[in-house]
């Protein structure tokens, strides 16, 4: 592993308080690894220790494994002594190990995003049914008919937003329901007691605590605990027993954290208690691509400002990149400095952007150096409309590839809407070019993933009704669809003469038999279904008698049907066992069982949620990934492979999920004031009409985030809580600054062109590009 | 005698029971003590054979620690009633259930849930730990008034926890004074009245002294200290007595087990014998075991590449000993789940191919997952082999045919308002008649529900028939005949819950044509459910007078601060649906010393030469089972050395040598894992005869990667051999 004199300078480290500021591209993963390597290999972790890293992803788990596994092999070491673990995981192997300590039984259960959101649409419900007079009560009277029923179903989406924010945000802070209740009813009391006209607390805020209470409920009844809960219980456990605290501190001596700009307040207390006794805790990570806040409960000043301010804290910036050519180097550094100094609402300057992070070109020696400037082209470019702008970023794409296919290209919207309409008209071009892949959807589920899905949803709806041909034949469908794509990744493993795939060790038949399948399907609706799977030598032959078949259309079928009749008898397992069954009958690569273990444990964890769950509903949320109405859930998942962009093929994606890669040329659509605000007074997203533009979720997470403040500064009951207005202001004041920060990562994921784009109208309304555009690169050196 | 498993003990036990029957000693006369009822038979079984090779006809009963204090508390009720505190109006004592004690402790709990929010348990596992709590007290001898006190001083976290304590004592208080009113005895009080009344009885103690003359007792460490104590009282009057202790053993620690205890009766004989002649296992395995012990505690491995070469195909190995899955980084670990399996099914099939037995092997992991037994079942198919599940603390519900009997007992009472789906349904008839796939019964489920009533139709669509097959038409309109009601010599629709179950059981499911005809596993699960449900019947027929005790349900929660919540009624009680409800909570039985939830499956006549066994480590340990290849999974898994956690309860801190005001640290937890695991270790190669395999997946089936000190022991053991 080479290493440049930042990389070399944490690499060296070997014990204290680090707080390493790394800019975009700058190798932060490979710095990691090379550390945790570099500390195994000179024996500074002690045996029966290891060295602890913690990111925040799943794929980041693999990357950073797989990284220090190498590093290990090259000086000939076992891949042992370390542990890469996201932080869930952490907290899930510290209750795992004493759930006596964090209040749960052994076999506690988990709930995922997609058990926990089921969850929180019973607790809506059910709160909607019991205070149906309550809830109606905040729409305008004066709306009936078809209005009035779209206004209902629009409150009530916001109802559940209200419900899963509270949520979120009080177990963040370690308020339980009851807790909650206590304080809002504390602060009625101490406003009357004072005798002051203080505000009350907001009705949303009190939908979300009885929300949360029932959300509570729900979970506690099954023994279930959600993600948030995990982090929580782990706190408990490690705060109820100081010697098994101490304990787990001895095994992993050396914790280096990535991403530490996204850690929440409970995920840095974890790691905080983890290095009480030998501090070794090294945070890596970039305050500037902290793009998490509005979503989870992460604070970005806990890594920007607290930590390299406390005693002893050795802070390094990791800023050579050699990623990006100068003037997009240029252009991330001038916005940081416009964030900070000229940014019209004040408060921004002190939030937004930080200029510890600066970022620099790397040695022009450097075996990685930066593209070269003068291949390099920053570009600003204003369509009428939306669907213009769709459109001709599509066609701008598509040349640029064919023009130079081994170069990158990504496209990426502040929106998953707006990424589906470029997405759409990159499909229309695609039409025409029917031997070239032209462009990858990261929006949606990758096509693997898909098929995959839909053999385990289409196999589990058979189990549910196998007697019903049409089930028999979607399966042999969705079968089918799997062996043409494992024959085509096969044929395209040959020809560009890499390694095939690894497989598991046993082949496994294949379906795909270059038969009729029009034939086929006809023969198998004509079938008895259960004198194919279970025959009876009683029977009738379960195909009929009329129609001629051939020999190696019977051995299709017999193959089907053997399979199948194995499935149904498997039908008695619970779903996420019949799931790993007919993984590994038929899946052959190592990333599609990887899928599948993922998909699996979703459905246990569904299932459990949902003791009454019959097969077919649950093959219906497998069928939601496999016709994309639903993203694969894979963050909280296993075994995702991470992404990484093609030569030649176009990537569209979000901003925020482009973090963490690169591509030679960026498109950065949308970027106007609608996405990127500047101002405080004016419309933000969020706001509801219906209720005089009240935006109630924000309204109630920000008065819960105040009465919790006021609570810790033990002023409580005495000082008023802040107005909605401030609370309002407030909460804009932080969207302003994020959305800076997503702007920023956008422009750093440029390696040569960064062309940025918006449109003059939207909505029906005159639309403005966001004013940092304006100000750095319409008026800039830049400007067009 | 002391000494390991396989070494002779009850070889020798049995022999000296016989002989003191030919000596023409009374049966009555004789003490034949076991820890639990599946062994009891197998004992018996024993006992029988040896009688009978000697000409000898009459057979002792054989007792465990619940059958004898059955019997003796319902014999000397009167005497000990009023002193135990039962109310003057109880003539007789009722035992009930734990299904029973679940559902009243449960109805206790409930307007209580509030108070134990900071643990996220579901009301039944609540339930269950309150009444695992007032087990042990009754059989360690302590008061029910010292569990919180015992539990808080050894507690150094949160204080919150401190208060759930204190509550769940209360709910205990609370069952026990209502079980002394109704004259209900739980496991629990009726240990606690074997031991504090019964056995300091000046009467009780005469009678024991005139009545047992001779004891024999087997593996006295998986016997809990009443049992001990019981034992103590006997052996001062005695003639004789053979005692046997296993070491390792204690493998019934957290059912209240206690070896310690069980060490203290040498002082009472006149010698003991220690055999240490191993017959089971070899020296290879036997060292193999030793090594694995040794890197557990962190001594040195005295091994040399010379006792342990590697063996071949696909595998690495301590060639007599032991072998693993030999790839990549991790030594005996698999990617995933399903590779393990994989590599599990190979190397039996290997070994079948050789000069294996099924019953040679057995497939041993922390928990036995379905998807386990049914890989290894459909592997196994083609060879004739079937897999033999041995898994005593699965819930009664987890029986396909226990599901069908619920399913039927719901379309039999349609003013539940619980109708079936189609799958369920289908799932239902398919467990009931003998021979239909799961094709079939979705048809026949389908045409039902075309008709779409609550209950059974006539089908005489001869369509339909001729699809399914017309045997099944036949079974069908026998079931449907049955359930209607309509037919005198079917089910009266007036009788309660289990009078209709044992009536389908005698008259439809064992009959031929039906489940229970062959299948005599599934038939002892389903008397288990027949029996449970007539003693909460009972249970709840005495209890009936006093409903007043149970409050309605506080039910504030969920509602908008500020804004009043409207009031609920209590619903009326339907001993049946409760029971059901109850079954279909599907807790697990493991933590119970309760005859009724224990070993259901492990009846020596239902094995066959032709299965191989697939257990739980503990299963397999308690019910002493030897094999020649023994299969250890999982070996990563944190499951081979953790307790069953739960956060209202503690085996070592309520144990009978526990001081009070002593805390619980995490070192003290750490050893005692270790102790286990160690243990375990020893027990399983003691009973393997011939070899080890061991195998993990790096992902579990619950996805979550783990790191057990098992693996990390093994690894030692491995890199040691490899040197």
């Amino acid at each position: 592993m080479k290493l440049r004199p930042q990389q070399a300078e944490i690499a060296g480290y070997r014990g204290g308080l680090l707080a390493v500021s790394a800019a975009p591209g700058s190798g932060k993963t490979h710095t990691l690894a090379a550390l945790a390597a570099q500390l195994i290999r000179e024996g500074v972790v002690p045996p029966d220790s290891e060295v602890l890293v913690v990111t925040f992803t799943h794929s980041a788990v693999e990357a950073i494994r797989s990284r220090i596994r190498r590093a290990l092999a090259e000086q000939h070491l076992p891949a042992e002594g370390f542990r890469v673990l996201t932080l869930h995981s952490l907290a899930h192997q510290i209750v795992r190990e004493r759930p006596d300590l964090a209040g749960v039984p052994t076999d506690f259960r988990i709930d995922d995003e997609l058990s926990s959101r089921q969850a929180m649409l019973t607790a809506v419900r059910d709160f909607v049914r019991a205070e149906e007079d309550y809830w109606r009560s905040f729409l305008p009277p004066e709306l009936a008919g078809a209005q009035r029923a779209e206004v209902e179903e629009r409150w009530r989406e916001t109802t559940q937003r209200i419900g899963a924010e509270v949520t979120r945000l009080a177990k963040n802070l370690r308020w339980t329901p009851a807790e909650l209740r206590m304080r809002i009813a504390g602060n009625w009391v101490a406003a009357a007691e004072a005798g002051d006209e203080a505000p009350p607390v907001s009705p949303f805020l009190r939908i979300g605590a009885a929300i949360y209470e029932r959300y509570e409920r729900i979970l506690s009844a099954g023994g279930r605990l959600d993600f948030d809960d995990l982090i929580w219980r782990a706190i408990i456990a490690l705060n109820n027993d100081d010697d098994y605290r101490r304990r787990l501190a001895r095994r992993w001596q050396f914790i280096l954290e990535d991403e530490a700009q996204d850690s929440t307040p409970l995920q840095e207390e974890i790691l905080e208690s983890l290095v009480r006794e030998h501090g070794n805790w090294v945070r890596v990570g970039d305050p500037n691509q902290a793009i998490m806040t509005t979503f989870t409960a992460s604070d970005v000043r806990l890594f920007r400002d607290r930590f390299p301010r406390r005693l002893g804290v050795r802070g390094i910036s990791l800023s050579q990149s050699g990623r990006s050519a100068q003037p997009i180097i240029d252009l991330a550094n001038r916005l940081v400095d416009w964030a900070t100094h000229h940014h019209p609402e004040p408060e921004v300057r002190q939030m937004a952007l930080s200029k510890a992070a600066r970022i620099a070109p790397v040695a022009p020696d450097d075996t990685q150096p930066n593209p070269p400037a003068t291949e390099s082209m920053i570009h600003a470019h204003a369509f009428d409309t939306g669907e213009t702008e769709a459109q001709r970023i599509a066609q701008s794409a598509v040349s640029y590839i064919l023009r130079y296919p081994d170069r990158t290209c990504g496209v990426l919207a502040p929106t998953n809407a707006f990424g589906r309409l470029i997405a759409r008209a990159l499909e229309e071009i695609q039409s025409r070019y029917p031997g070239r892949t032209l462009f990858e959807d990261q929006l949606r589920n990758t096509l693997r993933i898909r098929v995959v899905a839909g053999v385990l949803g289409q196999a589990l709806r058979f189990c549910g009704q196998p007697a019903n041909t049409a089930a028999l034949v979607g399966l042999r469908r969705a079968l089918q669809e799997l062996a043409a794509l494992d024959r085509r990744a096969d044929q395209d493993n040959e020809e560009t003469d890499e390694p095939p795939a690894r497989r598991v060790e046993e082949a496994r038949p294949a379906y795909d038999d270059g038969l009729n399948e029009r034939r086929i399907n006809t023969l198998l609706r004509s079938a008895k279904v259960e004198r194919l799977l279970f025959p009876d030598p009683l029977d009738e032959p379960a195909l009929p008698a009329r129609v001629p078949v051939g020999a190696d259309e019977q051995r299709a079928i017999d193959q089907l049907a053997s399979l199948a009749a194995k499935w149904a008898r498997a039908s008695t397992l619970s779903p996420d066992q019949i799931a790993l069954v007919v993984a590994h009958d038929v899946l052959r690569r190592t990333e599609d069982l990887a899928a599948a273990h993922s998909m699996a444990l979703s459905l246990r964890r569904y299932a459990e949620a949902n003791p009454n769950a019959q097969l077919g509903e649950l093959a219906d949320q497998l069928d939601d990934i496999a016709a994309n109405r639903q993203k694969y859930l894979s963050d909280s998942l296993l075994g995702e492979t991470s992404f990484q962009p093609t030569a030649g093929v176009i990537t569209v994606t979000t901003m925020h999920k482009a973090k963490g890669l690169e591509w030679d040329r960026v498109y950065l659509t949308s970027v106007d004031q609608i996405e990127f605000p500047h101002q405080v007074e004016g419309a933000f997203r969020g706001e509801q009409w219906y209720l005089e533009g009240r935006d109630p979720a924000t309204e109630a997470r920000m008065q819960l985030r105040a009465l919790y403040e006021r609570s810790a500064d033990g002023a409580a009951h005495r000082t008023p809580l802040p107005t909605e207005r401030d609370l309002i202001r407030q909460a804009r004041l932080e969207y302003i600054a994020e959305r800076l920060r997503l702007l920023y990562v956008g422009v750093t994921r440029a390696r040569r062109d960064l062309i940025l784009t918006w449109s003059r109208e939207r909505g029906g309304q005159p639309n403005r590009p966001a004013l940092a555009i304006e100000a750095l690169v319409l008026e800039g050196p830049h400007s067009h | 005698m002391v000494g390991p498993p396989g070494s002779g003990k009850t070889g020798e036990l049995v022999r000296s029971l016989a002989s003191l029957l030919e000596q023409r000693v009374r049966c009555d006369r004789i003490l034949v003590l076991v820890p639990q009822q599946a062994q009891a038979r197998r004992f018996e079984a024993a006992v029988a054979q040896t009688c009978q090779a000697r000409h000898l006809h009459s057979k002792p009963a054989i007792e465990t620690i619940y059958s004898l204090a059955q019997k003796h508390v319902s014999l000397f009720f009167p005497l000990i009633a009023p002193p135990a505190g039962f109310s003057r109006s109880v003539q007789e004592p009722l035992f009930i259930n734990i299904e029973a004690a679940q559902y009243f402790v449960d109805r206790l709990v409930q307007p209580r849930a509030e108070d134990f929010a900071d643990l996220r348990m579901s009301r039944p596992r609540l339930a269950r730990q309150i009444l695992d709590n007032m087990n042990k007290a009754a059989v360690c001898g302590f008061p029910l008034e010292q569990i919180a006190e015992r539990l808080s001083s050894a507690w150094a976290g949160e204080p919150s926890r401190l208060l759930s304590y204190q509550r769940a004592q209360d709910v205990a208080l609370a069952f026990r004074h209502f079980c002394l009113q109704q004259g209900l005895l739980d496991f629990s009080l009726l240990m606690d009245v074997f031991g504090q009344h019964l056995l300091p009885s000046r009467s009780y103690q005469d009678y024991v002294a005139a009545h047992y003359r001779h004891v024999v007792a087997d593996n006295l460490e998986e016997q809990p200290p009443i049992a001990h104590d019981f034992l103590r009282l006997v052996l001062r009057t005695s003639d004789s007595a053979v005692l046997v202790e296993d070491e390792p053993g204690g493998y019934r620690l957290f059912l209240g087990a206690d070896p310690v205890s069980a060490r203290e009766l040498a002082a009472y004989c006149d010698q003991t014998i220690r055999s240490d002649h191993v017959f089971v296992a070899p020296p290879a395995v036997v060292s193999f075991g030793q090594a694995l012990q040794g890197a557990l505690s962190g001594q040195p491995i005295s091994t040399s590449r010379g006792d342990w070469p590697a063996v071949g195909e696909g595998m690495a190995g301590l060639s007599n000993g032991a072998s693993w899955l030999g790839s990549g980084d991790r030594p005996g670990i698999a990617r995933y789940w399903a590779e393990m399996v994989d590599w599990v099914a190979r190397q039996i099939e290997r070994l079948l191919a050789a000069d294996a037995q099924p019953a040679d092997i057995a497939v041993l992991a922390p928990f036995v997952e379905d998807v386990l037994r049914f890989e290894l079942q459909e592997r196994l198919r083609s060879r004739g082999v079937g897999v033999r599940a041995l898994r005593p603390s699965r819930p009664l519900y987890d029986h396909p045919t226990v599901r069908a009997m619920l399913a039927l007992a719901r379309l039999a009472h349609p003013h539940w308002q619980w109708p079936l789906t189609p799958g369920e349904l289908a799932r239902a008839l398919a467990s009931v008649m003998a021979d239909l796939d799961a094709a079939r019964a979705h048809l026949l489920a389908e045409a039902i529900s075309r008709v779409g009533a609550l209950s059974l139709p006539e089908l005489s669509d001869s369509a339909v028939w001729q699809r399914i097959g017309e045997r099944f038409g036949e079974r069908y309109a026998i079931l449907q005949r049955w359930m209607s009601g309509r037919d005198p010599a079917g089910r009266d629709p007036d009788a309660p819950l289990d009078v209709f179950w044992q009536r389908l059981f005698n008259e439809i499911l064992t009959q031929a044509g039906f489940a229970l005809h062959r299948d005599h596993s599934s038939a002892v699960a389903c008397d288990k459910l027949i029996q449970g449900a007539r003693a909460f019947r009972q249970a709840m027929e005495r209890a009936a007078s006093d409903h007043a005790l149970f409050e309605a349900e506080a039910n504030d929660i969920g509602t908008v601060p500020g804004i009043a919540p409207k009031p609920s009624v209590p619903p009326a009680v339907d001993a049946g649906l409760e029971y059901i409800v109850i079954v279909s909570q599907g807790l697990f039985g493991a933590q119970h010393p309760d005859e009724h939830v224990q070993e259901q499956e492990s009846q020596p006549d239902t094995s066959s030469p032709n299965e191989i066994v697939l257990a739980p480590v503990y299963a397999y340990l308690t019910n002493d089972f030897r094999s020649r290849y023994q299969f250890w999974l999982e070996i990563n898994s944190l499951g081979w050395w953790q307790r069953i956690y739960q956060p209202l309860t503690h085996p070592y801190v309520l144990s009978r040598r526990w001081q009070t005001g002593t805390r619980w640290t995490d070192a003290d937890e750490q050893r005692a894992g270790l102790d286990m695991l160690s243990r375990i270790i020893g027990g399983l190669v003691y009973r393997c005869a011939g070899h080890v395999f061991l195998t993990s997946s790096r992902l579990g089936i619950d996805g979550q990667e783990e790191s057990g000190p098992l693996e990390r022991a093994a690894q030692r053991v491995i890199e040691r051999a490899g040197k």
